[in-house]
């Protein structure tokens, strides 16, 4: 029985790239349900249940963002090489990268949507204030998680032609400055440095909430073109790349 | 799937052209030695042949199709190549033999895993040991099975028996036979221990400085070979008109190696010993360093 | 059939002497199925085409013949087959090669012949012709 290859090229692509990702994702899931349960402990009793929902949703961002930064590691060291020792095409190979951050991007947003819920219910925040609250949370994420596949999309192909040296830049340069934009915004709001009745104010002026929404839409606009424009670099540098010894 | 083509093909890495201008054919159904010295470009050639490096010109076909990011082609091509699995870093080394050998059959459609697990048990290997702590002659091994689990219709081999014991050797030629005589697929197998691997080659390939330098059945090239010695004058007027290599001498003695061309024959009459020669003496004599 | 093989002589030819020494050892009998060419690729580690080559060697001078689907058989008569080309060729393969050695030492015909009636040749070797 032969399959054609059209559908065996589909399927070996989701057994390798998607069954890749997953495996590192239950990883961290498995980690995060960790930190979840002892969650109790890390608590101040005297924070509020709307802080309560930024930090987690934030720390679920940072953690598992976490794996997008990592993938691009792998890529060139590890997927590519070994999918093309097993006789895989080059085109085949990219397509399969972009399913894996398909998937990493997207089951991350699926989490922090759900955290978002629950700590929604926790609280017993619900209608406008929920929305105002959740819907900012759920685009901020997005605009992060994405900017890191597209700086991500960028960092694989430095590896690929650059070895060791793009590894060094894609750590240093890029890594750094998301982190430390990450960490602020959730370290300020998870310590409380931001009062969340505030900002609960501040979101609800219809203003303010216009201005966010706008910043998050160009945020969001300019993380999609920067992803599109890595990912060209990136076929361009895996169809010349040489597998070498 | 009857024959592939490497038609003009070129592989440059900057102005340096390692392999140059080659034209080679592969019909269906032999096993060919590619023998070559270090550098020389073998695996070079065998990873364009298998579109796992793009050439700088020409193309590689499988009957007439180019096979470069041809999934339909490359279904039938396997190149097992050398894992050396220290110089990536940890996801390749923390793989297990059985999830190497898992992925691997993902990717070749007719992959036999009944094939693929009476080797692992014959080689000895353990399943579940990560590649990185596999010895070399392990990790040949596993690149063995590969090849032939793969079931592909042109299997390359790069330096199948390197880390092997004589022992291993001995039985992955044997294996080696039995699966082309079960199944019929072409095999390219490059080796340095050419002795060996002699009586297996239908045909040899001899590749010398980026370029083919022969490309014969075997049986037919040890034919016209001979090493003549004796009086350096004797030896001189015996071999003259005859293509010579590899002179050697050693006071009033000489010796060369004697490659007859169409139609040419053996000097006769003369005072001098002519013997036959093995495929490494000719590989030597063709190949060896200048004086 | 159970010899190593050498260096000396081409793959396919040994195949078939050794084919050919077992049919007159009686080793392999007439209207004997003899091993096939995978078969004997298997058995000496060598390329089915080389064994191939040996077979067919034998098939053209009448020593087997095929039977379609089953495999090579010894021929009738084979046994004499192979006596009578051995003899033919005892010259050229080992009277040629011992007279030329017997020059090239020194010793003459009448002395080799000697030396083969089993007579200790003591006069001094003669001048060359």
């Amino acid at each position: 029985m032969e399959k054609s290859m059209k559908k065996q090229s589909v399927s070996r692509t989701v057994r390798f790239w998607g069954g890749y990702v997953e495996k590192i994702f239950l990883m961290v899931l498995v980690i995060g349900a960790v930190y979840v349960l002892f969650l109790p402990v890390l608590i101040n009793e005297d924070m509020k249940g709307t802080e309560l929902f930024l930090l987690r949703a934030s720390y679920a961002v940072m953690m598992e963002g976490i794996i997008i930064f990592v993938l691009p590691f792998s890529y060139p060291t590890y997927n590519l090489p070994l999918a093309l020792s097993f006789g895989s095409g080059r085109r085949e190979a990219v397509a399969g990268m972009q399913l894996s951050n398909l998937l990493a991007v997207g089951q991350n947003l699926l989490i922090v949507g759900i955290v978002e819920l629950a700590a929604g219910k926790m609280a017993a925040v619900s209608g406008r204030e929920f929305f105002a609250y959740a819907g900012t949370g759920f685009a901020a994420a997005a605009g992060i998680l994405l900017a890191i596949a597209a700086i991500g999309q960028f960092g694989a192909a430095l590896i690929l032609k650059f070895g060791a040296k793009g590894t060094a830049i894609y750590i240093i340069v890029f890594a750094l400055a998301v982190f430390a934009g990450a960490l602020t915004v959730g370290f300020s709001v998870g310590t409380g440095q931001i009062d969340d009745a505030e900002i609960l104010s501040m979101l609800l002026d219809a203003h303010v909430l216009q201005m966010i929404k706008r910043i998050v839409g160009v945020l969001l606009t300019v993380d999609v073109a920067a992803y599109i424009v890595g990912y060209l670099v990136l076929k361009r540098t895996v169809m010349r790349y040489e597998v070498r010894m | 799937m009857e024959t592939m083509n490497c038609n003009k093909v070129t592989k440059r890495y900057g102005a340096n052209a390692v392999i140059k201008d080659f034209d080679l054919t592969l019909e269906k159904g032999k096993i060919y030695g590619l023998i070559g010295r270090n550098g020389a470009g073998k695996t070079t050639l065998l990873s364009m042949m298998s579109a796992q490096n793009p050439a700088s010109e020409g193309s590689v076909t499988l009957d007439g199709e180019n096979i470069w990011e041809n999934a339909d082609a490359l279904r039938h091509i396997c190149f097992a190549r050398e894992i050396s699995p220290s110089a990536n870093q940890n996801s390749l080394a923390n793989m297990r033999v059985r999830d190497y050998l898992k992925t691997a059959s993902w990717f070749y459609p007719a992959w036999d895993k009944e094939l693929a697990e009476k080797l692992v048990k014959k080689f000895e290997l353990d399943g579940k040991k990560r590649l990185g702590k596999l010895s070399k002659g392990m990790l040949s091994a596993v690149t063995i099975i590969v090849a032939l689990a793969s079931k592909a219709d042109f299997t390359f081999l790069d330096e199948p028996v390197a880390g092997l014991d004589v022992v291993m050797r001995e039985y992955f030629y044997r294996v080696l036979l039995e699966e082309y005589t079960n199944s019929g697929r072409t095999f390219v197998i490059s080796t340095h221990i050419i002795e060996e691997a002699a009586d297996v080659f239908e045909e040899v390939i001899i590749i010398k400085e980026g370029a083919l330098l022969l490309k014969e059945n075997t049986t037919e090239l040890l034919e016209r070979a001979y090493r003549v010695s004796g009086l350096i004058e004797v030896v001189d007027e015996a071999v003259k008109g005859l293509k010579c290599y590899h002179e050697e001498k050693s006071g009033r003695a000489k010796s060369v190696t004697v490659l007859l061309g169409e139609g040419e024959r053996l000097p006769e009459g003369y005072d001098v010993s002519i013997q036959p020669l093995t495929l490494q003496n000719v590989f030597v004599a063709l190949c060896g360093m200048e004086e | 059939m159970n010899e190593i093989l050498t260096q000396e002589k081409s793959i396919y030819l040994q195949i078939a002497e050794m084919i050919e020494t077992d049919i007159l050892r009686g080793i392999l009998l007439e209207e004997e199925r003899v091993p096939s060419t995978n078969e004997l690729a298997k058995q000496y580690a060598i390329n089915p085409a080389t064994a191939a080559k040996g077979i067919n060697i034998l098939v053209e001078e009448g020593v087997l013949y095929k039977k379609r689907g089953i495999g090579m058989f010894v021929a009738e008569g084979a046994k004499e087959n192979i006596l009578g080309r051995r003899r033919s060729a005892f010259y050229e393969n080992y009277i040629k090669t011992l007279l030329k050695e017997a020059r090239s030492i020194g010793l003459d015909r009448e002395q080799v012949i000697a030396m083969i009636r089993g007579q200790e040749e003591t006069a001094e070797p003669e001048k060359q012709e």
